[in-house]
């Protein structure tokens, strides 16, 4: 089917586009300059003032995006393989992100599946477009990041209006990144919460290269001690702010990782301290006895 | 948890944000296909302005509404049962917010 093109379908036009950019998750900039409008006539399209489109400029947005503006009107286009082409041209991680890119994307691939799921795809993007990072980045969940992303990414949902509890929620959903993966398949197996946090001990490089980490594990306790070391992290940007939503972020991840083997979680205890090395944390979860909630008792 | 198509089953642990995630992940995969409402509308026999209050979750889907757009959606039920442990979690957390000593202050 052709769109008939008359100034009649001005609004489908102007409706298209801006359904297309908010799918496509396109920059403001990057909107503005596919359409070939200037900065003012695009901010005045945009907040729906009395600027619409012409057939002109939706033709030069979908072709920028490899579609035509019939299906940009019909909505027939493949979103995601728009998107990997998009995101595919985008440019390089800020230096920020890939300078002492010490984490692997899967310790933050379930935050982005969680906000897509929870908040939808566009806000995902939107939280991603914000800090210069592709959605692409984590096809790859062996992709390595630096610290200061995970950072960002606590602060700017914080920002954001994410409440402590909602941010409380992404330690639990840890789940989502490791799903049908090798280590989600481990845990997976897990009988008991010594075999679990055993399995974790074991994995800790998988997530990151951040922290130093030792660990003791037997039948009835999981001990462990991580250092974030003072010279591997000269550039990265701890504020008390963000030193706050990353303990309190790990401390809940940590006490969530038996819900990935079917296990009740266990909130660890964890003293912190400054040593001439760097920042330490010693978290302790004791298995047996009164702590062992059985996850149906958590039912409406 | 079994992979139960009980709509009441899935939306058991926090019923409003269950049906608030649903109406997301319905939208986006049916953005995703580059199927309209209207479109869905025709294949579902579901109403094109009840097809969009299930996604805006003014609504809750009925069994039957939730099979078909299922279906006609290409959504596997394991799909939804990930949204259905989002919500369980988050219910769980809820609890140990209020009972557990080491939970953050």
């Amino acid at each position: 089917m052709k769109i008939i093109r008359n100034d009649s379908y001005q609004n489908e036009y102007s409706s298209a586009a801006r359904k297309l950019i908010l799918n496509a998750g396109l920059s403001q900039e990057q909107a503005q300059n596919f359409l070939c409008l200037n900065e003012t006539d695009y901010s005045r399209w945009w907040k729906e003032c009395d600027i619409n489109l012409k057939a002109s400029n939706l033709d030069s947005l979908t072709k920028a995006l490899g579609i035509s503006s019939d299906e940009a009107v019909f909505e027939t286009y493949d979103l995601t393989k728009l998107r990997k082409d998009l995101f595919r041209t985008a440019g390089p991680l800020p230096d920020r992100y890939s300078v002492n890119s010490y984490s692997r994307v899967r310790s933050s691939s379930h935050i982005i599946k969680y906000l897509t799921l929870t908040k939808g795809q566009m806000f995902a993007d939107q939280i991603l477009k914000s800090m210069q990072v592709s959605p692409l980045l984590f096809d790859d969940q062996d992709n390595r990041i630096s610290l200061n992303f995970f950072l960002d990414l606590l602060e700017t949902l914080s920002d954001w209006g994410f409440s402590p509890g909602e941010l409380d929620n992404l330690a639990c959903v840890l789940f989502l990144g490791l799903q049908n993966t090798n280590l989600g398949n481990r845990f997976k197996s897990a009988q008991t919460h010594a075999q679990c946090y055993a399995i974790l001990g074991e994995s800790l490089s998988s997530f990151d290269e951040n922290f130093l980490y030792s660990y003791d594990v037997d039948s009835s306790q999981f001990h462990m001690t991580s250092i974030l070391p003072f010279d591997k992290h000269e550039s990265t940007a701890l504020s008390p702010r963000r030193l706050a939503l990353l303990q309190r972020y790990r401390l809940i991840l940590l006490g969530w990782f038996p819900y990935l083997s079917g296990l009740e979680p266990i909130l660890p205890s964890v003293q912190y301290s400054t040593k001439k090395s760097g920042l330490c944390a010693q978290y302790s979860v004791y298995f047996a006895g009164d702590k062992s909630r059985p996850l149906t008792l958590c039912r409406n | 948890m079994d992979l139960s198509r009980s709509i009441d089953n899935l939306a058991e642990y926090r019923r409003s944000e269950f049906f608030q995630y649903l109406g997301q992940f319905l939208a986006d995969r049916r953005v995703q296909l580059g199927i309209s409402v209207d479109r869905l509308a025709q294949l579902t026999l579901i109403g094109a302005g009840q097809i969009r209050e299930i996604e805006s979750a003014s609504r809750e889907a009925s069994q039957q509404e939730f099979d078909s757009l299922l279906a006609h959606l290409d959504i596997d039920i394991y799909e939804i049962h990930e949204i259905c442990r989002v919500t369980h979690a988050q219910y769980m957390l809820e609890f140990y917010r209020i009972i557990d000593e080491n939970y953050p202050k």
